[in-house]
């Protein structure tokens, strides 16, 4: 596979806070990748850092193999991007902001204009001054403006901030569609695991500036497996006995047992071990848990040991 | 080149920039020829003065020194307020467009408009005189001298001012820093190296022969030429090397 974005290393700070601390991205060729982390995890700086708007204070980035430091224009013009906000002129239409940048870009198909307005769903309002569109038909636009490049990598960041639940899908729907319309490789963050659970194949989690997670969304979804909980008077004791056997028993924020399996025979086997133990067995129940489980824990800190 | 110059054209569309092409240069005619006719007397004093000279030394007296160098402040920031409203700046810094020449088209619009507001005031200045029945021969290598020397002298001025708007996230904190320092150029003209003054030099460059300030016309225009060289240097350098502010 060959890697669009490669990170060794990257590294910003801000006098003595240190925002992204030692990242080492990778996305590889026709990835979505989900970027994701709690607001202020360093998403927007490092994404300021991969498109060359911020210096890094150490580490590299390679786009497409090259080095972003010493090949800015030769990979911006292969790149497209929407910003934590998206970037326009109000006092253009959405059309003239197509047409300003195609100009800008001496793409010589005026088509293309017109097609992009129909990809991101805009082609009715082309004529309608952009201060007067909402927040969804301007993040759309912001895509749209990301798009005409034709890029073959798309960087968004947050571009479903802000928006309504139907506004969320129609992006969403946009962004599922693109590496398959015209095979580019997408970049997209945000806060919110859902909304990338549904499109991203890959996923990298940032916390405090560190990547803390990184890989196939299914690795992360494996995580989200069932879990049994069981709450005894002694856990300690309990967790010993049951090591003893060569079981992987780790505890809870609560002082529970959490294992990792749900075979029927194991967990009566563990039961009745405990009980011949002359241990009160409480509860026994089996923990369901949706990736945003997993992606609050990860980000919080706590439960680390279990995961 | 061509296509950023009109890229930045382009976005001042329903912007209103005629207004000040026109406005600034009306009102400077209409004050200018009003002291002309108040002191007619005066400034007619000798028999081979020329009507349409005095009448210029009264209207670039209020254009040279104060509305201009404030109607080019203002016209930078107007190239910039596009960018710092909806994320402008961003956008074009993730484009593959090299800062300097955002830097350059910026600044070479904004000569432009300047430009345009000179030909606007040359255009008033003579309905003007004609509507007073002024006589005497209309200077015109004089005064299209005069309007293009001046023009020169507001690259040094504009450079200063778009690399100001483009620092200065708000309208009027840079246009406020633009006439105290406007006001600064009547100290100028009361010291030897006013001509250093880049918002003292238009008003200069304007003056009428008899008036002038100026002691060696080439000397001068190396002044100009060499303010403008290092200040643009340092402001391309300065834009080039500045990090996208949050």
């Amino acid at each position: 596979m060959t890697k669009i974005i490669e990170t060794s290393h990257l590294t910003k700070k801000y006098k003595n806070t240190t925002v992204v601390d030692e990242i080492n991205i990778s996305v590889e060729q026709g990835d979505i990748y989900g970027f994701l982390g709690p607001n202020g995890a360093g998403k927007t700086t490092t994404i300021r850092m991969l498109l060359g708007l911020i210096k890094p204070t150490k580490g590299d980035i390679k786009v497409f193999g090259k080095k972003l430091a010493d090949n800015r224009m030769a990979i911006l013009k292969e790149v497209g991007s929407l910003v934590e906000y998206p970037s326009f002129y109000a006092n253009l239409t959405g059309y003239e902001n197509l047409e300003a940048i195609r100009r800008l870009l001496r793409i010589e198909d005026k088509h293309r204009i017109n097609e992009i307005l129909r990809t991101v769903g805009l082609l009715n309002a082309k004529d309608k001054l952009v201060k007067n569109y909402s927040l969804g038909m301007k993040q759309r636009l912001g895509i749209g403006i990301a798009l005409l490049g034709s890029p073959n990598l798309l960087i968004l960041d947050e571009p479903t901030n802000g928006l309504d639940p139907a506004g969320i899908q129609e992006i969403r729907e946009l962004i599922k569609k693109l590496p398959s319309l015209y095979g580019i490789t997408v970049m997209i963050s945000s806060h919110i695991l859902s909304e990338i659970d549904q499109m991203a194949n890959k996923v990298g989690i940032i916390n405090n500036g560190n990547l803390i997670f990184q890989d196939r969304i299914e690795v992360l979804r494996k995580k989200s497996s069932p879990r049994i909980i069981i709450r005894v008077n002694d856990s300690e004791s309990a967790q010993t006995i049951l090591k003893k056997d060569g079981l992987n028993v780790a505890l809870n924020s609560k002082k529970e047992l959490v294992i990792n399996e749900i075979d029927d025979d194991l967990i009566s086997y563990i039961a009745e071990k405990l009980m011949m133990s002359r241990l009160s067995l409480y509860r026994i129940y089996e923990e369901k848990r949706s990736l945003e489980d997993i992606f609050l824990d990860l980000t919080t800190n706590k439960e680390r040991d279990i995961l | 080149m061509y296509e950023h110059i009109m890229f930045e054209w382009f976005k001042l569309k329903r912007q209103k920039i005629w207004l000040i092409v026109l406005i600034v240069p009306l009102l400077s005619v209409l004050l200018g020829y009003g002291n002309f006719l108040g002191n007619y007397e005066v400034l007619m004093d000798k028999a081979d003065d020329n009507a349409w000279l005095e009448a210029w030394t009264q209207i670039t007296l209020f254009y040279g020194i104060l509305f201009l160098p404030i109607s080019s402040g203002i016209l930078a920031a107007l190239v910039c307020r596009t960018e710092h409203l909806n994320g402008g700046w961003k956008l074009q810094l993730s484009l593959p467009i090299s800062k300097a020449r955002i830097f350059i088209s910026k600044l070479v619009v904004v000569l432009s408009l300047i430009l345009l507001v000179q030909l606007s005031l040359v255009f008033f200045f003579l309905i003007g005189g004609i509507m007073i029945d002024i006589q005497h021969s209309i200077p015109w290598s004089f005064i299209f001298t005069a309007v293009f020397f001046s023009w020169l002298c507001t690259f040094t001025l504009s450079t200063i001012q778009l690399w100001l708007s483009y620092r200065i996230k708000s309208f009027g904190i840079p246009l406020s820093i633009n006439i105290v320092l406007s006001l600064l150029v009547f100290a100028a003209y009361t010291n030897k190296i006013g001509i250093f003054y880049p918002w003292a030099q238009p008003s200069f460059a304007m003056a009428a022969p008899e008036e002038s300030a100026i002691e060696s016309f080439p000397m001068f225009i190396s002044v100009v030429f060499v303010t403008f060289t290092i200040i643009l240097a340092l402001a391309v350098l300065k834009f080039s090397r500045s990090s996208l502010k949050s």
